[in-house]
């Protein structure tokens, strides 16, 4: 049933005022999304005024500047720095975005950081993507084919183009975490990333188990709770559009039937 | 995950997508049509508002305006339904009673142009 009263960790108090010590000249305030379930406290925005004359220019930047000389106790993840690894994706200024990718100067006002929506929480900014990771093993994102061949598997030119705006996916989880669809029926259906991957292993010239691939997305729930409601393709990080390979796997089980 | 809800039927995600794509582009002349219509229509008297709809076309049109929206309209409620009541028992009478109200309006139009037919 529709859900009328939240639950009681979603509910974000007022949390604590951090003012970076020395130069006042080039400030930032961030307001960040604190929460550690272990901790019986209610989720709090805290308030850093950073100064960035002497930070990268990025979000992440700014992230572990804080991290490092004002509040250690702030948890997120970051790896790569270069929006290659998807390990930075969060909510920025009311998108989902890679913290690696986005400049402070973009944002304008103050900068409102909060996790990926609608995914449990780990701590702070890290969200829980178990469940994401299950639903993407279940597609079986690998080269299926029936002999085990010597060498490689030859791709002519066009065959390889049509993988092009599918294997960039990085796996940030932006465009899933983005969809109305998901949030109410994270459970059952795939979600944007997810199926982008489907596509991708559907769309691959050396791949055999197409009709199998496509037999086991044809379920009410795994593929077709796509409303296009496009927001997946609005807001990838990697300007990939995950809205358009879910219409070509609808359109691939309507040939194939 | 769900691993249910079988082919051939309206139950398959790609019927009921399909059905819903089809119904769609159905209603948009017929809609178009009945709007055209329906200005001169509502400024008739009763008794030339009867003998306008008894003409054969414009009962089949209007009786297949009926029948295609009561499909459409229970596709997409049906969507709706599945999206946002996660109780099951709940879920499964709502589509239930917005089947049978499908059905009714479906039959209905159906069963007037039957009627109209045999010279009633």
């Amino acid at each position: 049933m529709v859900e009328l009263l939240l639950p009681k960790n979603s509910k974000v108090v007022k949390g604590d005022h951090y003012s970076e010590e020395g130069s006042k000249k080039n400030l930032k305030t961030f307001l960040i999304y604190r929460y550690d379930p272990d901790k019986s406290e209610q989720p709090r925005i805290d308030r850093y005024d950073v100064d960035l004359s002497n930070t990268g220019p990025m979000i992440l930047d700014a992230l572990i500047k804080i991290k490092n000389d004002i509040d250690p106790s702030i948890t997120f993840r970051r790896s790569c720095r270069e929006g290659v690894c998807g390990s930075c994706s969060m909510n920025i200024d009311g998108t989902n975005t890679l913290a690696c990718t986005k400049y402070v100067n973009d944002v304008k006002g103050d900068v409102k950081i909060f996790p990926l929506p609608h995914m449990p929480v780990i701590k702070d900014l890290v969200p829980d993507l178990k469940d994401i990771y299950k639903q993407y093993s279940s597609i079986e994102p690998w080269l299926k084919t029936s002999e085990k061949p010597e060498r490689e598997i030859k791709q002519s030119p066009e065959e390889r183009k049509e993988l092009d705006g599918l294997y960039e996916c990085i796996m940030c989880f932006c465009c899933s975490t983005s969809c109305p669809s998901y949030w109410w029926n994270g459970d059952k259906y795939l979600g944007p990333a997810v199926l982008l991957q489907a596509w991708r292993w559907i769309a691959d010239s050396r791949d055999e188990a197409t009709q199998e691939r496509l037999d086991s997305l044809e379920d009410s729930f795994k593929l077709y709770r796509c409303h296009t409601i496009m927001n997946c393709t609005k807001t990838c990080p990697k300007g990939l559009n995950p809205a358009k390979a879910i219409a070509k796997i609808k359109k691939k089980i309507l040939a194939k039937t | 995950m769900s691993n249910s809800n079988k082919k051939n039927n309206l139950e398959s995600g790609l019927n009921h997508w399909l059905f819903q794509k089809v119904t769609a582009v159905l209603l948009i002349p017929i809609t178009i049509w009945v709007l055209l219509k329906l200005p001169k229509f509502i400024q008739l008297s009763f008794s030339d508002k009867l003998s306008w709809i008894n003409s054969s076309l414009n009962l089949y049109l209007i009786a297949l305006f009926f029948i295609i929206s009561a499909f459409h309209f229970k596709l997409g409620l049906t969507v709706i339904i599945e999206d946002y009541i996660h109780n099951s028992i709940v879920k499964k009478y709502l589509i239930v009673i917005i089947s049978i109200i499908a059905l009714l309006i479906a039959s209905l139009s159906l069963g007037l142009c039957v009627y109209n037919n045999l010279g009633g």
